[in-house]
């Protein structure tokens, strides 16, 4: 099934790579449509996935393996804590295809083409068994952004965005190679259940640790390695946005659990307290420069800088409902950051052309139906009960506690100040007397309210039931803790 | 029965909110007012079934979270205080509700306030009904929520924009707070249920209820607008006054009290934080009442006199006799209630003027708003019998009887605050309704008492002002009632209703009723019978000053703006403009990139296509080369030869330094070029310029 899901976009691209992209409408709905149908489909399936998947075994389920192809040893495989990465990024893959559904009008083909291989390749990296292709495949997502911030992306700073987007992570990750060399040349193997037996000693897993955080930590964005973040976030397309803040942040996630935690377990534990100083320093800095943001984009980016210090905290904290409140937050973030995207960066962007939060104002008169939903959106960002993000948010600083009630008392600060930001974007732009200065506005069409819907629909539903996602993590989660 | 008390004003919020097009502004009314009465109906039986007869009802629905020992279900308790707290919410609701049809009768936005109001009533249920810490705070946070929203009602108001953030942002400020001591209590009790909690203080270490108690003080001090997160609820004033009665009145800002008597159990066990919430309750007190003794808005005083009635119901729970905290919230409800309606009638039928000064003479117009206003304001200063004077009065007799520092502050500046919350009640009544008239004309002429709507729930709530605590207050905080059994835990050693009861010194008893008569009648003295006396006292700039300061709130907000607001903007700037746009961008992208493009162009500089400096780079080269090439030897021969420092050999192999001299000279030479080649790329350059410039001037 793994397998279908991968191959599933390919082949929809592949449909779409020979079909001639005229001027006329009939054949650009006609791709869009096969796109937006193949990203379904592999919903569908990873839907299908997620009910066959047997919560009780900590194993690799669905585990497909290639072994004609023998330059590595290529086998994919979900267990609990892959499985919701998975469900997210057929999730998000589709909502970025349809978010740019109508503005996108030159290289249309290239457009949906770069977001199917985009989809593919998230989902090989969040299954695929072996840390090398597990390297490859979280370095190959790179390339294709960057050429679609270049191409799609708006103003004239986004040669400069897309390039740091593009150094920053090929440069962080380059230590992660080296890591993973070593561990090749250590053990012999790249297998994460081969390597997961072994026994390294503590001196080399804190190098190898080392070199697997830098990775991870520009990856996420942790301070010092933030700043590619909001400049990606702003220049790129609606659609690169939603994809960055709804998955390919969470590769970096994703690692800390399957990597650090998982494979390096003793480093893991020797340096928690260095990482989670730097990710309460991210939480803090990242709020307080939230706080002041001009640009709506850049403003969420850095509460997704903030929001992903708490998931960080979570996941390092040791103990069980950290680990798992890590994943809900996780989880909640792919789906609301993506939903205030899609808010200020597609509905208020397309239809005022600013993205200044001082040229916008008094929404609510003219889109009432966008502002209740935009009002959802920016609670759930600010952690409120009934929402996942609540939930995420909450459990990991409980677990964190454990471990630590300083960082997590710093950790809690994030509730006032995440409330400050989110509410003072909605109060300005929502609020106030309708500026004179915009154009008639019209309420958000049928596209992008079940757009938005369907991303608060999930939020809400696994804020008041999480239980459906936390008792297929239990048994993953559980072989993550350390006992010293 | 008693799930259908809380969704039944959620789907009535729902009804009312999302179908609002399709049921109109009557029907939104219609099925929201009709919710509530059926809910208010079902609530009086759940008291006569849970509080009178005494069997607590316990719902679990579904499991919630269920990770390790954190086991938290969807459980909501019905026992004796949340149904006695939930008579005061339910019925201030319902009869707001009926009130609101008329009050907001012209306002195009009938569906979404009366969506929002329930939407309000159904979160407060939650709250007191919620079974565990988490349900709990489900609650909080709606109220909240909801709290902003109807603060904002009027949206393109600026004001109301400010003041719906502050408020937002402070009630945060105590939710990090709360959340902090949820953490702390996982952690030290392994669980967030309350009957699993508070059967295990006793066996707790001291120091850690102290730290909860603390922390869930915060989150209380937030919503109940206690010292120093009071400076919200002023600002509030900007909803629609239905609101300001319900939510900042009557019932939201009661539930950091609720919280608070809920938590009983713990707080019994740390008797440090009982002192500092009977020090900041009682300070909460007095500060409030002396903000209010000198505002002008007609609503922010009643505003202040609320803060200072929750500084009484904090000082109650300091004093650890939960149940009289509750009957004062209770009745403070129902009074203040009826005073906030009553300021509504009276702001509505005068031409939406909120300035008492501007008021005067009322009572000829509107002389029924003038005797409920009236019986609120006496029940609010305790006037013996009605409903205020069975909780207030008892709470400073309590204090008294404690026979402590705390319990004395408490006594003493509640007995201040008594005076003062009287002077400033009549002050109010005599500014809007007994004075000369002040108004303009027009506004007189078309006063009118208001529509039947607004009469009926104005009646209700003054018999209950008028009688309820003559009724209930047996049941509430007779001595020797068992009403509340387990729901609320006093610890026996802080009993002192025996004592405040039978053997305190009248005098001690009669005090705050001797104050506030005296503050009544010098307020109608001053503003009604002397006001020339008013006048003369603003000669002497003592008195402004001091007028400035009491209704400039002692500065809390020119504090808050000050030095935590603009001090937090600021760091924002500091760290978005030097850290993230600074230091990260020279150090990391800006920097490096910067540098390698100058070493580029450094480099492209040699190139200067003279011939002898390309001579003097083949030289240097050549010397590298040999350098390093003869380094080895040299370094070897001194290191094999060199058994005492002053061997010849050793000065020898030094004379090569000749040759680094050299080396060094013409690097030199490459690095500050020569002068022919600076004039060659000058003269390159004029050319340049010259050229563009021929080019511009035939272009012309």
């Amino acid at each position: 099934m793994l397998t279908l899901l991968i191959i599933i976009p390919l082949i929809g691209s592949l449909i779409i790579l020979p079909m001639a992209e005229t001027e006329s409408l009939q054949s650009k709905n006609q791709m869009k449509q096969i796109a937006l149908t193949t990203s379904l489909i592999n919903f569908f399936i990873s839907l299908f996935l997620w009910y066959e998947f047997d919560s009780t075994t900590t194993q690799f389920q669905f585990v497909s393996e290639f072994n004609q192809l023998n330059f590595c040893h290529l086998n994919f495989g979900v267990d609990g804590i892959s499985l919701y990465f998975l469900l997210l990024t057929t999730f998000v893959t589709p909502i970025a295809l349809l978010s740019n559904y109508t503005n996108i009008t030159t290289n249309l083909k290239f457009f949906l083409i770069s977001f199917l291989v985009l989809e593919t390749l998230q989902i090989c990296a969040f299954v695929s068994l072996d840390l090398l292709l597990f390297y490859i495949f979280f370095e190959s997502v790179l390339p294709i952004l960057f050429i679609v911030i270049l191409l799609f992306g708006h103003g004239t700073d986004r040669f400069r965005s897309a390039l740091l987007f593009f150094l920053y992570t090929l440069a962080g990750s380059l230590p992660m190679l080296l890591s993973i060399l070593v561990i090749y040349s250590y053990i012999g193997s790249t297998d994460f259940q081969l390597i997961s037996l072994y026994d390294i000693s503590l001196e080399s897993q804190k190098l190898l640790w080392l070199g697997f955080f830098i990775a991870f930590a520009v990856k996420t964005p942790l301070y010092p390695f933030i700043i590619w973040l909001p400049k990606a976030h702003s220049d790129s397309p609606l659609a690169g946005s939603i994809l960055l803040a709804g998955t390919i942040l969470k590769l970096a996630t994703y690692g800390y659990i399957r990597v650090l935690i998982n494979i390096l377990p003793d480093a893991t534990n020797y340096f928690s307290p260095l990482i989670q100083t730097i990710a309460i320093i991210s939480l803090i800095y990242a709020s307080f420069s939230t706080i002041i943001q001009q640009d709506t984009k850049r403003l969420i980016a850095y509460s997704s800088v903030a929001h992903m210090a708490v998931v960080v905290l979570g996941l390092f904290s040791n103990n069980l409902p950290g680990i798992e409140g890590a994943i809900l937050l996780g989880i909640a973030h792919g789906f609301v950051s993506p939903a205030l995207f899609i808010c200020v960066g597609g509905v208020i962007y397309d239809r005022t052309g600013t993205r200044v939060i001082n040229y916008i104002r008094g929404l609510v008169t003219y889109m009432p139906v966008f502002t209740i939903l935009f009002f959802l959106f920016t609670l759930c960002n600010t952690g409120i009960p009934l929402s996942l993000n609540f939930l995420g948010e909450q459990l990991s600083l409980i677990g964190i506690w454990q471990t630590n009630p300083i960082i997590a008392s710093l950790g809690a600060t994030g509730i006032i100040l995440s409330a400050c930001y989110s509410i003072f974007l909605y109060n300005r732009l929502s609020y106030g007397n309708l500026s004179p200065y915009l154009p008639p506005l019209k309420d958000i069409n049928r596209r992008e309210y079940f757009l938005l819907i369907s991303l608060l629909i999930p939020t809400t539903i696994f804020g008041i039931f999480p239980n459906v996602i936390l008792n297929t993590l239990h048994t993953s989660t559980t072989a993550l803790l350390y006992y010293n | 029965m008693y799930l259908s008390i809380i969704i039944l004003p959620l789907l009535g919020s729902l009804v009312s909110g999302f179908l609002g097009r399709k049921v109109g502004i009557t029907g939104s009314q219609i099925i929201t007012c009709s919710s509530l009465v059926v809910t208010s109906v079902l609530i009086s039986i759940a008291f006569y079934e849970v509080g009178i007869c005494g069997s607590p009802v316990i719902i679990d629905l579904f499991s919630w979270l269920d990770i390790e020992l954190l086991n938290i279900s969807w459980c909501f308790y019905f026992d004796q205080l949340t149904v006695s707290l939930g008579i005061a919410v339910i019925y201030c609701s319902t009869l707001i509700h009926i009130y609101s049809v008329d009050y907001l009768s012209t306002d195009p936005h009938n569906q979404r306030f009366f969506s929002y109001l329930s939407a309000f009533t159904a979160g407060m249920l939650v709250l007191i009904c919620g079974g565990n810490f988490f349900v709990m705070f489900v609650g909080w946070e709606a109220i909240g929520v909801v709290s902003y929203l109807l603060i904002n009602f009027y949206f393109t108001r600026l004001q109301s924009n400010k003041a719906a953030i502050l408020a937002l942002t402070m009630n945060r400020c105590g939710d990090m707070l709360m959340s902090i001591g949820f953490f702390a209590i996982f952690s030290i009790f392994g669980s967030l249920n309350y009957s699993e909690v508070f059967s295990l203080v006793p066996y707790i270490n001291e120091n850690a209820i102290t730290i909860i108690s603390l922390l869930l003080l915060g989150g209380a001090l937030a919503k109940s607008a206690n010292i120093p997160l009071h400076s919200w609820l002023p600002g509030s004033m900007e909803a629609p006054t239905p609101v300001s009665a319900l939510l900042h009145a009557a019932t939201l800002v009661t539930a950091g009290i609720y919280l608070l008597i809920r938590v009983s159990p713990m707080l019994e066990f740390s008797s440090t934080s009982l002192l500092i919430i009977t020090v900041i309750g009682s300070s909460t007190a007095f500060f409030a009442a002396s903000c209010g003794l000198l505002q002008n808005d007609l609503k922010r005083i009643i505003a202040f006199s609320t803060i200072s009635q929750l500084g009484y119901m904090m000082m109650a729970i300091g004093l650890s006799q939960y149940n009289v905290a509750l009957m004062h919230t209770v009745n403070h409800a129902f009074f203040k209630a009826l005073l906030f309606l009553g300021a509504g009638a009276v702001i509505h039928s005068f031409a939406d003027q909120q300035d008492v000064r501007k008021m005067g003479g009322l009572i000829k117009f509107l002389p029924f708003t003038y005797s409920v206003m009236l019986a609120g304001s006496l029940s609010l200063l305790a006037t013996p019998y009605l409903t205020g004077f069975y909780s207030k009065d008892l709470i400073l007799e309590l204090a008294f009887a404690q026979y402590s520092f705390s319990g004395m502050y408490a006594y003493v500046l509640g007995s201040v605050t008594a005076g003062i919350t009287a002077f400033y009640s009549f002050r109010l009544i005599s500014l809007v309704f007994l004075t000369t008239p002040n108004g303009p004309k027009v506004s007189y002429l078309n006063s009118h008492e208001s529509k039947l709507a607004v009469i009926i729930p104005l009646l209700i709530l003054a018999i209950f002002s008028i009688y309820f605590g003559y009724i209930f207050s047996d049941l509430f905080i007779g001595i020797g009632s068992d009403f509340f059994k387990n729901s609320i835990f006093i610890h026996p050693n802080n009993i002192s209703l025996v004592e405040a009861e039978f053997s305190l010194n009248p005098f001690i008893k009669l005090l705050p009723a001797i104050l506030s008569f005296t503050g009544a009648f010098s307020a109608i003295y001053m503003y009604h019978l002397q006001p020339i006396f008013m006048i003369n006292i603003t000669n002497y700039n003592l008195s402004r000053k001091i007028y400035a300061f009491l209704n400039g709130k002692y500065y809390f907000d020119v504090i808050y703006n000050q030095f935590f607001i603009s001090a937090g903007l600021k760091l924002g700037y500091t760290i978005s403009k030097e850290i993230d746009r600074g230091a990260i961008e020279l150090l990391g992208p800006y920097g490096l990139s910067n540098y390698l493009y100058k070493t580029g162009i450094n480099l492209a500089k040699l190139d200067t296509g003279v011939i002898t400096t390309y001579s003097l780079y083949i030289v240097l080269s050549l010397l590298s080369l040999l350098v390093l090439i003869f380094a080895p030897i040299l370094l070897f021969n001194n290191t094999q030869i060199s058994e005492n420092i002053f061997n010849f050999n050793y000065f020898n192999s030094l004379e090569e330094i000749r040759l680094f001299i050299i080396y060094i000279i013409s690097a030199l030479f490459v690095a500050f070029p020569s002068c022919e080649a600076r004039a060659n790329s000058w003269t390159a350059k004029t050319k340049q310029k010259a050229n563009t410039l021929t080019k511009n001037i035939k272009s012309i």
